[in-house]
């Protein structure tokens, strides 16, 4: 039987690459190929392949939120395809997901796909799907997706300073950039572990770690000090949480 | 989760940087406020109080050793008689020699002031100081004048004489200062665009895709492959070259810039098009060196790279007497209404060095383009190679 594998990224020329690497393939037969997300769900779900090349960076719906959009069924060998990504890197290493770092030669193509055809072939789907769902979770729980018409921007956890209010919205500000959420601070607080964030006012939630100082104001409130100097308050209301914080 | 447009829009990196070199250039303008304020008028008062002090001591000395009774009291009202009129007039001395200063092409006019004023002074000085000498001696204004006129006309000529040339050297010297902080700061701002652009290239998600085209361009097209290997050297060549002259011709920048672009274009394919509108006439503007590439890489960056729709980036140039303007426009996503339109460690550092280069003469507006994108409009004074 030969495994029909399909070939997933926005570059012309990357998806020229893998396409004549896997030519040269005796065991493969090509699938078809897709320049973007959208596409690539959209054709899994319609003829899953045993096989997809899944460029993680890609514009709109990236690698992950492919990964996201198909679900557990079915769920193809995948083997991601990134030029650089640090993070996606260590996750991938962590679940022992195949990778192709770009640019790549045939030595390493064929050792990848020798591994992800070892894995089409011997049934086993339950483990592959185990792993690429425990990336998948790792990666959400990770993450907070940016989303606007069709695209999706994942801002890491722990880039985020601290998060503010602004009437329906919540603020994530990471560095001097900042992103714009439809979506309360309360809702956003339950989805944060409460070990990494801190809830400090009806108006801000702050990252632990970005705290530098602390400092008590005259009418009993206390002044919250971050690492790139931004100033909030911890309301008196909100005075119990200054032992949680563990800084009284 | 719903949430609204949010395609951020400036790579935003380190920009508290730059606000913090402003907080210090603030506090030295405040610093010279106050120098200028109260340090100098009292720097100013010291200043000819000691000289009148010294000709008070030269005066009683001299006096008594002729054997003439003068006391240290009308020694030193004499002497500061003397110099505060001077001081006084002064002011308006130096108002003079700062509006005329002798450079070159103007020193005949120059002089055509300052002679008649040097004669004016001499002779306001003898008049003010006679009406002084009237008040501190009861003497009549004629007995005190007669003997200033005939005793002090030349040396007040010289004291006018030397106050302008005073005025001079010290604005010489603030001149230079000033330039010498100019050129440092511009030399900063160059190196910091020239390090923008070596971290662009170096950028792991353009640097590694962009070997990855060239690893498939080689089984498919080896001269393209070539092609792309020899423009992606002339892009590090480029930024790795020792900073050289502030400003290049257009052409020049634009060359450069093509560079990039042929990359950039080998990997997006159809998804990008590039339009250029350069009229001829501009081509030999002097524009800042390394100015257009971090507007256009926002552009792709955050108008085009983010979109699978084929993306659009126009690069204009246009001339409006005697002002350059360039655009760079894409047809992404734009700023979200709410959005503050944030500049990146690239455009901060755009914007501070058209300010160090051109101050009040130049404009730098970044806005949603009409229809749909994003567009950056840069305009500066026009200037041709030896202007």
């Amino acid at each position: 039987m030969r495994i029909r594998a399909l070939i997933v990224d926005d570059e012309e020329l990357a998806r020229a690459r893998l396409r004549q690497l896997l030519q040269g393939e005796p065991d493969i037969e090509l699938a078809g190929e897709c320049a973007d997300g959208h596409e690539a769900v959209a054709a899994i779900k319609k003829s899953p392949p045993d096989l997809v090349f899944l460029d993680v960076q890609m514009p709109e719906l990236d690698g992950f939120g492919v990964l996201e959009a198909v679900g557990t069924e079915p769920m193809p060998v995948i083997v991601f395809v990134t030029a650089h990504d640090r993070f996606a890197l260590r996750a991938f290493e962590v679940h022992a997901v195949d990778y192709l770092l770009k640019p790549f030669d045939r030595e390493r193509f064929q050792k990848a796909l020798r591994h992800a055809m070892e894995q089409v072939r011997s049934r086993d789907n339950n483990t592959v799907r185990q792993r690429q769902s425990a990336l998948l979770a790792d990666w959400q729980s990770s993450q907070i997706a940016v989303k606007s018409a069709g695209s999706v921007a994942w801002v890491k956890l722990e880039a985020i300073d601290w998060i503010g209010s602004a009437d329906n919205y919540a603020e994530l500000h990471v560095g001097a950039k900042s992103h714009l959420l439809r979506e309360t601070l309360g809702a956003l607080e339950s989805r944060l572990a409460p070990e990494r964030f801190v809830r400090i006012s009806r108006s801000a939630i702050v990252n632990r770690q970005r705290i530098k100082e602390l400092r008590r104001l005259f009418y009993g409130g206390y002044e919250i000090i971050l690492q790139d100097g931004t100033r909030l308050t911890l309301s008196r209301r909100q005075r119990t949480k200054l032992k949680e914080l563990g800084l009284v | 989760m719903k949430s609204i447009a949010a395609g951020e829009r400036w790579f935003v990196w380190h920009g508290d940087i730059h606000y913090s070199f402003k907080r210090i250039r603030n506090n030295m303008t405040i610093t010279n406020l106050f120098q200028r304020r109260w340090a100098r008028w009292l720097m100013g008062f010291g200043f000819w109080t000691l000289i009148g002090l010294s000709f008070a001591f030269q005066f009683y000395i001299s006096s008594s050793q002729a054997g003439l009774e003068v006391s240290w009291g009308q020694a030193v009202g004499y002497a500061l008689g003397d110099w505060y009129v001077f001081a006084v007039l002064s002011m308006a001395a130096i108002w003079l020699a700062r509006r005329f200063q002798f450079e070159a092409g103007h020193r005949s006019r120059c002089l055509a002031v300052h002679l008649p004023a040097s004669a004016l002074f001499s002779l306001a000085y003898m008049a003010l100081r006679a009406l002084v000498g009237h008040w501190q001696s009861q003497a009549s204004f004629a007995d005190a004048f007669h003997p200033l006129l005939v005793k002090t006309w030349l040396f007040n000529l010289l004291v006018y004489w030397v106050i302008v040339a005073v005025s001079i050297a010290f604005d010489y010297s603030r001149k230079y200062r000033e330039r010498e902080l100019r050129a440092a700061e511009l030399e900063k701002q160059l190196a910091q665009a020239k390090l923008h652009a070596l971290q662009m290239q170096l950028n792991p998600h353009f640097l590694f895709n962009t070997l990855h085209s060239i690893s498939a361009l080689i089984h498919q097209d080896a001269e393209a492959a070539d092609r792309t290997i020899a423009r992606l050297s002339d892009l590090l060549r480029a930024a790795l070259e020792s900073a050289e002259s502030q400003e290049v011709t257009l052409r020049a920048e634009l060359e450069m810039l093509r560079h990039y672009l042929d990359i950039e274009q080998i990997r997006f394919g159809r998804r990008l098009s590039v339009t250029m509108d350069i009229p001829p006439e501009t081509l030999e503007a002097h524009v800042p060196n390394f100015i257009l590439q971090p507007l256009v890489e926002n552009a792709i960056r955050h108008g085009i790279e983010p979109y699978a729709k084929p993306g659009r980036v126009e690069l204009r140039a246009s001339r409006a007497a005697d002002n350059l303007t360039l655009e760079v426009r894409d047809n992404g996503g734009g700023l979200r209404k709410d959005e503050p339109a944030k500049d990146g460690v690239g455009l901060s550092n755009t914007r501070a060095r058209l300010q160090t280069l051109y101050g009040k003469a130049h404009g730098f507006d970044l806005r949603n383009a009409p229809g749909e994108g994003f567009q950056v409009r840069l305009t500066i004074p026009f200037r041709k190679a030896l202007s």
